[in-house]
């Protein structure tokens, strides 16, 4: 039996069929329970652990159909709207439900979720024969309606314990003792009113998927049923002009287990044989291999996200941009984000003069310009470097060297450099408004040394006079002295080669 | 997609490269002949731009549909900067295909991340260049290969580090099958040549001092030093890039020897430099005494 605390006291939340014997059940407290029946064995309750097992369960559920929704704690809503001949019917898709999960199911179906709930929870379960909603609902307790726990006190209180009694009170009556609320639960579940179901997942879109009588394990078999089902699928997609940009495959494994698999794709996709490949290429990436164990006997398929393909005389436009060999990089990105989950990027100008800020990296599929910028180069020599170290690196500079002008020598990673050509200073001013951290003016020197490796370093300056003019604003670099005399703070922020 | 008899043909083809080259210490040095370069499927290059360096292959440069090693021993910055030059040359010259260059993701601190502007200051339009991290050398290595089957990509720059010490014969023969089906130019930037490999060049890059007169930089220069070379001598140049001709030229030589004179007076921070001489002195030397390595 499961306790928790509840309202100041242990009390029972849940009791196995021996306690339930006993006289045992939930709402009574622990120490009520221990007193009447010694040797308890309890556990504490873990209401989350409960929450995720009922997810996993949702999820080997979507088997039966794609629209589900969770009624935490204990109960999951399965829209069988045109599923259930799949399986041989109603009756027969309860019995495959009930045979397949090793948990003590109680399964109902009927024409409306508010039904199906009470029938599950408060009647016999099974099957409600379409067209009896009333009678099927009049038996029931009133709080089978999913009502507030106040109401189904009132109505116990004016000696109203079924359905059936309130059915026939006129509504302006009920309504003034109970509210809307609960007026709305009764249409729901007559069918009156059309309940939300609250789906969890809303059915996708785009969706493919078989059902195998034999179980497969192998991993050529899924792939070969994988690109079946990717025709299907592009089939669809293709009916409205949509490519998929992220694609689901669900294996559902025969003890109920559901392996899932996603790809992406950096443009919109429906060319079944590149969606196979992707999928074939996650599977060779896999670490634990596929987990077939006994097999599996359903594979689905869905787009989880479809987007507008993009019209063919895209390519007719000069786009300017990798023209030649765009479809093919595109290719490859995708499959080497299934495979190994590397992202091709590609450097796109920044919107700021600040070094940091004068290029980021952004998809493959984003559009780049360099050609307004103009090449930064003094004559021949580059202005920026090759590479940028993201924060610049300390260096040290002899003090007495360079109180003006550049370095003549500086250590960096340990190594003395000897300067022996500079060009500079270049002065970048922070930008206002930007983070004030990098307020700072910078003067930058291109260095050269006597093995011919180029530096790009600077030289910081801050803008306040004197540190009381900002107060609070801590100073660059912790070593410097926070007072005057100000020491120039150098650093290296690049490399040229 | 690529025919099963073709295949054998091709590994056939090659394999008999290969008994020329590798088994044959004589024929390697002397080159392959004409018909041989033709039948490895090698049909375009990469020209440098000084005829001293092209001749050296047969072909005319270096060769796409093989796959080529250039190490910068304690210094990763110089053979960047001889990638992404003849990426410059390569763009150049097919103005609408487009190149990969793939890094290990652990390097970028310390190497620093390569930088659009700076690689835009170098001729190069960084649109055309797309990036990728790998986590580790390994997966670097596989990214390269894959890329190179691709055939997405007219070059695959791959900056290895780690993934350098994963090379062996085996691994770099199948990348120049790879690289030959899709006659894409392959690059693998490691941090040393041990090792084996079945590389058609190999490089050793270092920059060199600037040629500019007086205290600028000018274009960058970079000392090569082609070790291996399938198809023809190897060699020995400094070369120095030319912004306006998006070329190598032969660098002036140095007057040897080179004393970096101490500056002690204030006053003139940058006296007696190597390039620190009148224009014109020195240029009838261009094109034999830089040349100073071949065999």
């Amino acid at each position: 039996m499961l306790a928790e605390k509840q309202k100041g006291a242990l009390r029972l939340t849940a009791v196995d069929r021996t306690a339930e014997r006993e006289g045992l059940g939930a709402g009574m407290t622990l120490a009520d329970a221990r007193a009447r029946t010694p040797g308890l064995r309890m556990v504490e309750a873990d209401p989350a652990a409960d929450l995720a097992l009922l997810e996993r369960l949702a999820e080997a559920c979507r088997r039966y159909t794609p629209a589900l929704a969770l009624h935490a704690p204990d109960g999951i809503d399965l829209n069988l709207t045109g599923c259930a001949d799949l399986f041989g019917g109603e009756a027969a898709l309860l019995a495959e439900i009930a045979a397949r999960f090793a948990f003590n199911l109680r399964l109902a179906v009927a024409d409306t979720p508010g039904l199906a709930y009470a029938t599950a929870r408060f009647g016999r379960g099974g099957v409600v024969p379409i067209g009896v909603r009333a009678e099927a609902l009049a038996d029931l307790p009133i709080a089978a309606l999913r009502i507030e726990a106040d109401s189904v006190e009132v109505l116990r209180h004016l000696g109203l314990k079924r359905i059936g009694q309130i059915q026939d009170i006129p509504r302006a009556a009920l309504g003034r003792r109970l509210g809307e609320a609960a007026l709305h639960r009764l249409d729901e579940a007559m069918g009156l009113r059309a309940g939300p179901l609250d789906l969890k997942l809303e059915a996708p879109r785009f969706m493919a998927q078989r059902r195998m009588f034999e179980p497969i394990a192998d991993e050529t078999q899924v792939l070969q049923v994988t690109a079946d089902l990717a025709a299907d699928l592009v089939t669809a997609l293709d009916t409205r002009g949509m490519g998929g940009r992220r694609f689901r495959l669900d294996l559902f494994r025969v003890d109920g287990a559901v392996k899932r698999l996603g790809v992406a794709t950096g443009a919109p996709l429906s060319d079944a044989r590149r969606i196979a490949a992707l999928f074939a290429e996650r599977l060779a990436g896999l670490n634990e291999g596929l987990e077939a164990d006994f097999g599996f006997d359903q594979l689905r398929l869905t787009a989880e996200v479809a987007d507008a393909l993009r019209p063919e005389a895209a390519d007719l436009l000069d786009v300017g941009d990798l023209a030649g060999g765009t479809e093919a990089l595109a290719d490859l990105a995708d499959r080497l984000a299934a495979r190994t989950g590397a992202r091709i990027v590609r450097l796109a100008p920044g919107d700021a003069h600040r070094p940091k800020r004068a290029c980021k990296a952004v998809a493959l599929g984003a559009p780049v310009d360099w050609s307004a910028e103009a090449p930064a180069r003094f004559e021949s020599a580059p202005l920026r470097p090759l590479r940028l170290f993201t924060p610049p690196q300390r260096i040290d500079v002899p003090m007495a060297e360079a109180p003006e002008g550049p370095p003549r020598r500086f250590t960096w990673r340990r190594v003395v450099r000897t300067v022996v050509r500079a060009e500079g200073p270049e002065r970048i001013e922070p930008e206002w408004a930007l983070d004030d951290a990098d307020a700072s003016v910078r003067d930058y020197y291109r260095l050269e040394d006597e093995t011919g490796r180029r530096y790009w370093v600077f030289r910081q300056h801050r803008y306040d006079a004197s540190p009381a003019a900002r107060p609070g604003k801590p100073p660059l670099d912790k070593d410097a002295p926070p007072e005057p005399p100000p020491t120039p703070t150098w650093r290296l922020h690049g490399l040229f080669g | 997609m690529f025919q099963p008899p073709n295949l054998i043909d091709l590994r056939g083809r090659i394999s008999a490269i290969e008994r020329n080259t590798l088994k044959s210490g004589r024929r390697a040095r002397g080159g392959l002949r004409a018909e041989d370069i033709g039948a490895a499927g090698l049909k375009r290059a990469l020209s440098f731009g000084p005829e001293a360096v092209d001749t050296r292959f047969g072909l005319g440069g270096l060769a796409f549909g093989a796959h080529q090693a250039a190490a910068g021993p304690g210094d990763r910055t110089a053979v960047a900067v001889f990638a992404v030059l003849l990426l410059a040359r390569l763009f150049k010259a097919w103005p609408d295909r487009s190149a990969l260059l793939v890094q290990e993701a652990e390097t970028l601190q310390e190497d620093g991340a390569l930088y659009g502007p700076g690689l835009h200051a170098l001729g190069l339009d960084p649109g055309r260049l797309a990036l990728v991290s790998a986590r580790d050398g390994a997966e670097a290595l596989r990214i390269v290969d894959e890329a190179t089957r691709s055939g997405a990509v007219c070059a695959v720059v791959g900056d290895l580090r780690r993934g350098a010490r994963k090379l062996d014969l085996a691994l770099t023969q199948r990348l120049n099958v790879h690289a030959q089906q899709t006659s894409t130019l392959t690059l693998l930037l490691t941090p040393d040549l041990d090792g084996t490999s079945a590389a058609m060049s190999r490089w050793r890059v270092a920059t060199a001092p600037s040629r500019a007169p007086r205290r600028y930089l000018g274009g960058p220069t970079l000392d090569l030093e082609l070790v291996r070379n399938r198809l023809g001598r190897p060699g020995r140049w400094t070369l120095e890039w030319s912004s306006e001709d998006e070329a190598f030229r032969l660098a002036t030589p140095l007057r040897p020897p080179v004393v970096l004179t101490p500056v002690h007076q204030s006053d003139a921070p940058f006296a007696a430099f190597p390039g620190d001489r009148a224009p014109g002195a020195g240029g009838e030397a261009e094109g034999r005494v830089a040349a100073h390595g071949g065999r």
